[in-house]
């Protein structure tokens, strides 16, 4: 899979591309606390997702969290988004006010 | 911009490690499937069977929708509706069944090799089609005809609605053990009205985290018609790494509490799915065979290389040296008794298999056979079990065919309609004796010399005793039967048995008596890699004697061979006990010492001797193979490199013993005899 953030000024796009799965976890994870680090606003995208396993959801929440006790305002982009919903959905994780990019 | 291109390999081999470890482990419920079937062709009233035949079905489907084999779980559906059908008392267990549940386990194998074609379709859409004419006049729905997703494909247990409460917390390691949770909360939301609350309270900080680690739990409420057992069914695969619990809170049956009593199958379901978890508990590794062929190996270099330090530290006369030298071989000898210990399986497995060859022959042939099977505790070399497979089938359909009679010749004869065939194994020394004995016709020794000499085999004035006509059989193309069947007549199967027994530097004995009936017994190495040796020297040349056949060693004197006459014979403690002196075998051109040493084995079904120069004592022997070149020089099983770098031969007595009586050897220039290289 292809890793990528883009960053403008203080805002950054993180696009994790292909299928993101346990064997690219740990990597992903490295992407998105970079990510963080770098940026006071993130969206988040993974085009090549159509369902989220439980090592990419965790990775998601673990993520929100992270932003939120640093100040860095993520979102979804939309398509992940729906993805995103419906993973969270029927592993049963309740709504945290995440916010989509329409 | 960070640009990091992870390759994509990585995911692809993780997914075909696991599809590889499904395809092994489905394997294995087909074994334990097809045994189990043929049980219940014996019992069909047998609930328990019933019940294992169900769980094992269930496995096959749930773990291989898990593991992408979608035409594996649709196809396993069919199977496990019509076992459930059964388990209900909604259908009779009956040989047509079986057969057909038989045939499908066949089916599934071809699936598993994912390269059956069209050809495999057809066959399973036949199948399938069988299985539904079975179902549907006793009103059993199989709803998953059209191998539609598994969604649609969970029979959904008609009966009282219960509410279940669950708590379901997997083993950190759930998801590097190739099982993605949400998946099974998935399968679980298939069964009722599913309210599902994640606990996140376990998951550390992003920078903390390992990403391939499970950190959530849950806690859910299920309004189901489905039996603890099929909620428990699901959890199946991580039942011992996960904490699971399930209470019904409450019922809220629409239908009379009666209909949804248990029934006496479902207990003993539920009971005996507990023998399983407790097989599981047992730690166990699986190994690629290739991983283990490579550490036997490298044990038998370190072998060897351990006898060079035992050579050099005799040389240097340190005690430290020696002292460790000593540890070295100490540990080098366990190491090796243990890597031996990892390679050895019970034979059990392969015969096993063989009931199903049985039962599938007795029903074309119209004939009624019981296999028996004896000794499948014996363990063997893996590569030595491996090749044991073919010759062993050729030996049952041989027997099948041509020693078992029809019930009513069987009958007429004064015999029991049912013949028997009994494979049984024990070990004999550095031996295993593997044996197939039925209670048919015999062989007629007449007939196969007849035939014999019609086909050139042997002249009409050669003499020869019962035992060498039976050899006669395994001559390429040999074959008594006039007829060619499906099975056997063409004179193959014997001559495979003969290849592969040779190959495996093993042995055949044949005995039969007309009207009574006929035992093939294969006499197999134990192991074909390292063995227990004793060392011998004839002159400058080294050979080494399997230990297992050696009974004791003692001094031939001039005065013991004036005392013989000229006749290569010595008495021990009375007993005449001849000998070969392998001097005069292998031609080595020198004078013999004044005082030689004579081992004695057990060989060729008597006791014979071995004159050596000198015994030098016990060797742990890494047999290396002496190529292609020697393959008819089968007096010789390998050869082995000493501590001095020398080679020495590995001899094996019963060969030698049986070349040397039959006399078949001729000019002993060609043998070879190995030579100190310095």
């Amino acid at each position: 899979m292809s890793l990528r953030i883009d960053q403008s000024g203080a805002a950054g796009q993180v696009r994790l591309e292909g299928d993101l799965q346990l064997a690219n976890a740990a990597e992903c994870r490295e992407v998105v606390l970079t990510a963080l680090q770098s940026c006071r606003s993130l969206t988040v995208s993974l085009p090549g997702n159509s369902e989220l396993d439980l090592a990419a959801l965790q990775l998601l929440l673990a993520a929100e969290t992270e932003a939120s006790r640093i100040g860095v305002s993520c979102e979804y982009e939309a398509e992940t988004a729906a993805i995103v919903a419906a993973a969270m959905a029927e592993a049963g994780v309740q709504e945290r006010g995440r916010r989509y990019v329409e | 911009m960070i640009n990091a291109s992870a390759p994509p390999s990585i995911g692809d081999q993780t997914v075909e490690l696991y599809r590889q470890n499904f395809r092994e482990e489905a394997r294995e419920i087909l074994r334990t499937l097809e045994a189990t079937l043929l049980e219940l062709n014996e019992r069909p009233d047998d609930a328990e069977l019933v019940g294992s035949v169900f769980r094992s079905m269930h496995t096959m489907k749930g773990s291989g929708a898990m593991f992408g084999f979608d035409e594996v779980a649709a196809f396993t559906h069919h199977l496990e509706t019509a076992f459930d059908a059964v388990r209900k008392g909604a259908l009779k267990v009956t040989p047509e069944l079986v057969d057909l549940s038989l045939t499908s386990l066949d089916q599934i194998e071809r699936m598993l090799q994912e390269h059956g074609g069209e050809a495999a379709v057809t066959e399973a859409a036949s199948i399938v089609d069988k299985l539904q004419r079975i179902l549907a006049p006793r009103g059993v729905a199989d709803r998953g005809a059209n191998a539609a997703p598994l969604r649609e494909q969970t029979p959904a247990v008609e009966g009282a609605v219960n509410c279940w409460k669950i708590n379901f917390a997997p083993g950190p390691d759930v998801m590097r053990n190739g099982t993605n949770p949400l998946l099974l909360l998935r399968e679980l939301s298939r069964l009722g009205r599913l309210q599902i609350k994640a606990d996140t309270n376990g998951m550390p900080p992003l920078h903390e985290m390992d990403a391939e680690r499970c950190y959530l739990r849950w806690e859910m409420i299920l309004r189901s018609s489905a039996t603890e057992d099929a909620i428990r069914d699901i959890f199946i695969f991580i039942e011992d790494s996960c904490e699971l619990t399930i209470e019904s809170l409450e019922e809220v049956s629409s239908q009379a509490a009666a209909s949804s009593a248990p029934d006496a199958v479902d207990k003993t379901a539920g009971a005996d799915r507990r023998e399983p978890e407790r097989l599981a508990a047992t730690p166990c590794l699986r190994v690629p065979a290739a991983k283990l062929d490579e550490f036997v190996n490298l044990v038998g270099e370190l072998v060897t290389a351990q006898a060079r330090l035992v050579e050099i530290a005799s040389r240097c006369e340190d005690p430290e040296v020696a002292s460790i030298s000593e540890e070295m071989e100490r540990l080098t000898a366990s190491l090796r008794e243990s890597s031996m210990s990892i390679r050895l399986v019970p034979i059990r497995a392969t015969f096993e298999r063989f009931r199903r060859l049985v039962h599938d022959l007795a029903r074309d042939l119209n004939k009624r056979v019981e296999l028996s099977i004896e000794g499948g505790e014996t363990e063997l070399d893996k590569t030595v079990i491996d090749q044991l497979a073919d010759p062993l089938m050729h030996l049952i359909r041989n027997s099948m065919d041509h020693g078992i009679e029809d019930p009513e010749a069987r009958r007429s004869a004064g015999k029991q309609p049912t013949a028997s065939i009994r494979l049984s194994a024990r070990q004999s020394g550095a031996n295993v004796l593997i044996r197939v004995e039925d209670d048919g016709r015999g062989i007629d020794a007449h007939a196969v010399q007849e035939r014999a000499i019609e086909a050139g085999v042997v002249t009409a004035e050669a003499s020869l005793t019962e035992a060498e006509i039976y050899s006669l059989i395994m001559k390429p193309g040999f074959s008594t039967s006039r007829t060619v069947t499906d099975l056997s007549g063409r004179g193959v199967g014997m001559d495979v048995v003969h290849q592969s027994v040779e190959a495996l530097r093993g042995s055949i004995e044949i005995a039969s008596q007309i009207g009574i009936g006929t035992s093939v017994t294969l006499r197999l190495p134990l192991t074909l890699a390292i063995i227990d040796g004793l060392l011998v020297r004839v002159e400058d040349a080294y050979f080494v004697l399997p230990l297992a056949s050696t009974l004791e060693c003692i001094e031939l004197t001039s005065r013991d061979i004036e005392l013989a006459h000229g006749k290569k014979v010595v008495s021990v403690r009375g007993e005449i006990i001849p000998y070969i002196r392998l001097r005069d075998f292998f031609g080595v051109q020198a004078n013999r010492p004044e005082r030689e040493q004579i081992m004695v084995t057990e060989a060729e079904g008597g006791r014979y001797g071995f004159v050596v120069d000198e015994v030098l004592g016990d060797h742990q022997t890494v047999i290396k193979h002496l190529g292609r070149l020697y393959r008819q020089v089968q007096f010789v099983s390998g050869a082995t490199i000493l501590g001095n770098g020398s080679v020495a031969l590995i001899l094996d007595p019963q060969r030698l013993v049986y070349e040397v009586v039959r006399g078949t050897t001729r000019s002993p220039r060609g043998r070879p005899t190995p030579k100190d290289p310095r």
